[in-house]
C-alpha cells in the first residue's frame, strides 16, 4: 500500500470513529448581507470543476438565492472530514472515494452526476501511453506490465483493471504504481514503467513527444458511466432540504450549460486552472451530464468487491439521493 | 562540557561566529553556479524527466514575483510556521524544564513520550481536518505535534547537562526554586535549547509546506499542487525553489541569532553543545 492510499484509508477510519464518537453535527455556513444562504463548495481545480464556475459566473445560484465560493480540495481524504465538520457543503469527487466512505460508515450523499466516461476512444480525456516500439498495443496487452496511475487503489487504477479483465487479460499479472501526471511521460520514455494512463493535458504532452496511445480505459471498461459526482453530507441535506434542493437545480442548471457551451467552459477554465492557454486550446473536455443511476454507482461498488479494493459490498441505499 | 574555570580563557568568539571570509563565499556561489551550469546542459543534451532546465525555471520564478503572485502564498506559509513554532515552544519547553528537572517524572512518561514521538504528523491529516477544518488551525496542529519533541527533548538534555559546580553552588547559598530555574537551569539548557529551536524551525517549515499539499491550505503549499495539476511544470518547481529559499532563509537567521544570543554560552565557544 503506497503512503497517500494509506494516508486516505487511516484517516477516513480515523474520521469515522470522531464523527461517529461526537454525532454529525452538520454546520450550514450562515447567510450573506443580502439573505442568501453561504454555501461552500469543494473542488479540485482541473477542468471538470468547470460547471461550478460557470455557474457562479451565470448566477444560477444566486437565482436561488445561495452565495457559492468554490473551495480548493486535493483528495477525498480531507474533503469528507472538512464536509462532516461543516465546512464544505458540497464537493466533487469521483465515486470510488465516495463509496470508500460508505464502508468507513460515513454519512455521504451523492446529489447529482457532473460527468459521464466517453463512449469512443476518440473523445476520452485519458489514455494508456506507451513508448513507441513498446509491445502493447491494446488493453490485453497490459497483462504483466509495470503501470503507472496517478493514485493507487482509485478510479485510474479500477478503470485499468476493469479493461484489462474485460479484455481478458488478468489484472493480477500487472504491477500498479503511484505516478503524478507531470513525471508520467518521462517515466515511460525511460522505460521506468511500461504503460502510464495520463490524462489531458499531459496526455497531449505526451504524444507530442513521441509516445503512443494504447487504448483508454474509460471508454473501454466504463462507457457513458458516471465519473465525478457532486456528495454532501448527510445531515446537513437533511436539515437543510429546501437549500439542498435549490443546490441542486442551480448544480443542474450549471453541468447542463457547461455541456452546451464548450466555448465558454474552455474560457472559465483558464480562469480557476493554471493550463497554459495553448493547452487548454486542444484539450479534451469532459462529457458533462448530471443524471445521476444507482445503478451504474452499484456497478462501480461491484467492480471494486472484485479488484479488492473493499471487502464487501457496502450499503448503497440511499447513497444516491437526488 | 567543562568547568567555569575555563569561560574567562576562551571569551574570544572562534572564527565561525564571524562571517565567513570573502573567499570563501565565493567558492560556495562558484559552485552553486557550476551545478546549475551542469544542469543546464544536461537538460539540453539528454533528457531529465519533467524537470525544467534552470533558465525555464528562473523565468517561470521571475514571472511569479513580477506577477505579484508570491507575497501571499509566502506569507500563509510563513504566519503557520511561526505561529507553530511558537506553540511548540510554550509546549516543549516547560514540559522540558518539569521532565529535565525529575527523573521520576520523565521515566513515568518516557513510554508514552516515545509512542507520541513515532506518530508521523501527516497521518493525522483527516483528523486535523475534522477538527479544525483546512486552515490555520489544522496546520498548527500538525506543526506542533511534530515540533514540540526536538523542542522538549533538547530542553531535557540541557537541563541534565547543568555544570555540577554551578549546581552545588545554588545549593549551598540555598538559592530559591524560582532563581535557580532563572538563573541557573535555563541559561545552562539555553545552548540545547537553541539548537532545538533551529530543528523545531525547519520540521516546522517542512509540515507546514506537507500540510498544505495535503489538505490543501493556503500557502506555498496549495500552489505546488494547484501548478503540479495544471500541468504548469515549471511554475511548480518555481514554487519549490521558493520553499527550499524560505527554508535556508530561516535557517541562516536562526543560526545567526543563537550565535548571537548566546555568545557567552561554551557550545558557542567551543563548537561542543549541539
Amino acid at each position: 500500500m503506497d503512503r497517500r492510499s494509506f494516508l486516505l484509508a487511516a484517516g477516513l477510519s480515523a474520521t469515522g470513529l470522531v464523527a461517529a464518537c461526537g454525532g454529525n453535527q452538520a454546520r450550514d455556513g450562515g447567510t450573506t448581507a443580502d439573505g442568501r444562504v453561504v454555501t461552500n463548495v469543494g473542488v479540485t481545480p482541473l477542468l471538470n470543476a468547470a460547471p461550478l464556475y460557470l455557474g457562479i459566473k451565470k448566477g444560477f445560484f444566486t437565482s436561488e438565492g445561495l452565495a457559492v465560493t468554490a473551495k480548493t480540495i486535493q483528495t477525498a481524504a480531507t474533503a469528507i472530514p472538512s464536509m462532516l465538520k461543516g465546512e464544505l457543503q458540497y464537493a466533487l469527487v469521483s465515486t470510488v472515494p465516495a463509496i470508500n466512505a460508505r464502508v468507513q460508515g460515513l454519512q455521504i450523499n451523492m446529489v447529482l452526476g457532473n460527468d459521464v466516461y466517453a463512449q469512443e476512444a476518440k473523445d476520452d480525456g485519458a489514455a494508456i501511453l506507451v513508448r513507441a516500439d513498446s509491445r502493447i498495443k491494446k488493453s490485453a496487452d497490459l497483462a504483466g506490465a509495470t503501470i503507472g496511475v496517478v493514485g493507487l487503489k482509485s478510479m485510474p487504477e479500477l478503470a485499468v483493471r476493469l479493461a484489462m479483465r474485460q479484455a481478458g487479460a488478468d489484472p493480477g499479472s500487472a504491477q500498479f504504481v503511484e505516478l503524478p501526471y507531470p513525471e508520467m511521460n518521462s517515466a515511460v520514455k525511460q522505460g521506468r514503467v511500461d504503460a502510464v494512463l495520463s490524462a489531458d493535458p499531459f496526455l497531449q504532452q505526451g504524444l507530442d513527444q513521441g509516445l503512443r496511445q494504447a487504448c483508454a480505459p474509460y471508454s473501454e471498461a466504463l462507457p457513458k458511466v458516471t465519473g465525478l459526482t457532486w456528495i454532501g453530507a448527510g445531515p446537513y441535506l437533511q436539515e437543510h432540504s429546501d437549500v439542498a434542493q435549490r443546490f441542486v437545480r442551480a448544480m443542474t442548471k450549471s453541468v447542463q450549460y457547461a455541456a452546451e457551451h464548450p466555448d465558454e467552459v474552455r474560457a472559465v477554465a483558464g480562469t480557476f486552472t493554471t493550463i497554459p492557454a495553448k493547452a487548454l486550446a486542444g484539450i479534451r473536455l469532459p462529457i458533462f451530464d448530471p443524471r445521476l443511476e444507482t445503478a451504474q454507482v452499484e456497478k462501480i461498488a461491484k467492480a471494486m468487491v472484485t479488484e479488492k479494493f473493499i471487502t464487501k459490498e457496502p450499503d448503497l441505499n440511499g447513497l444516491v439521493r437526488a | 562540557m567543562t568547568v567555569t574555570g575555563t569561560r574567562e580563557r576562551v571569551a574570544v568568539p572562534t572564527p565561525r561566529a564571524r562571517s565567513m571570509p570573502t573567499g570563501a563565499w565565493g567558492a560556495k556561489a562558484g559552485f552553486v553556479v557550476a551545478v546549475l551550469a551542469v544542469w543546464e546542459i544536461g537538460i539540453r543534451l539528454g533528457d531529465f524527466g519533467a524537470i525544467p532546465a534552470p533558465t525555464v525555471l528562473g523565468k517561470a520564478l521571475v514571472d511569479l514575483i513580477a506577477e505579484g503572485r508570491i507575497a501571499a502564498p509566502v506569507l500563509d506559509t510563513l504566519t503557520s510556521w511561526a505561529l507553530g513554532l511558537l506553540v511548540s515552544a510554550a509546549i516543549g519547553v516547560p514540559v522540558g524544564l518539569v521532565l529535565g528537572v525529575s527523573t521520576s517524572i520523565y521515566r513515568l512518561c518516557r513510554f508514552l513520550l516515545d509512542f507520541l514521538r513515532t506518530i508521523p504528523s501527516l497521518a493525522l491529516v483527516p483528523l486535523a481536518v475534522l477538527l479544525y477544518g483546512s486552515g490555520l488551525a489544522s496546520k498548527t496542529l500538525l506543526i506542533t505535534f511534530a515540533c514540540v519533541w526536538p523542542i522538549m527533548l533538547q530542553t531535557v538534555y540541557g537541563v541534565r547537562d547543568i555544570d555540577p559546580v554551578a549546581e552545588e553552588t545554588c545549593r549551598s547559598y540555598r538559592i530559591r526554586p524560582v532563581q535557580r530555574a532563572l538563573f541557573l537551569i535555563l541559561p545552562s539548557a539555553a545552548g540545547y535549547l537553541a539548537t532545538g529551536l533551529r530543528i523545531a524551525a525547519g520540521v516546522s517549515l517542512l509540515l507546514s509546506l506537507s500540510a498544505e499539499i495535503i489538505i490543501p491550505a493556503p500557502g506555498i503549499g496549495q500552489e505546488i499542487t494547484m501548478a503540479q495539476l495544471g500541468g504548469a511544470v515549471p511554475t511548480m518547481y518555481a514554487w519549490i525553489v521558493a520553499a527550499g529559499v524560505l527554508g535556508i532563509v530561516i535557517n541562516f537567521l536562526f543560526a545567526r541569532v543563537e550565535r548571537r544570543a548566546l555568545r557567552w554560552h561554551p557550545s558557542q565557544r567551543q563548537g561542543g553543545g549541539r
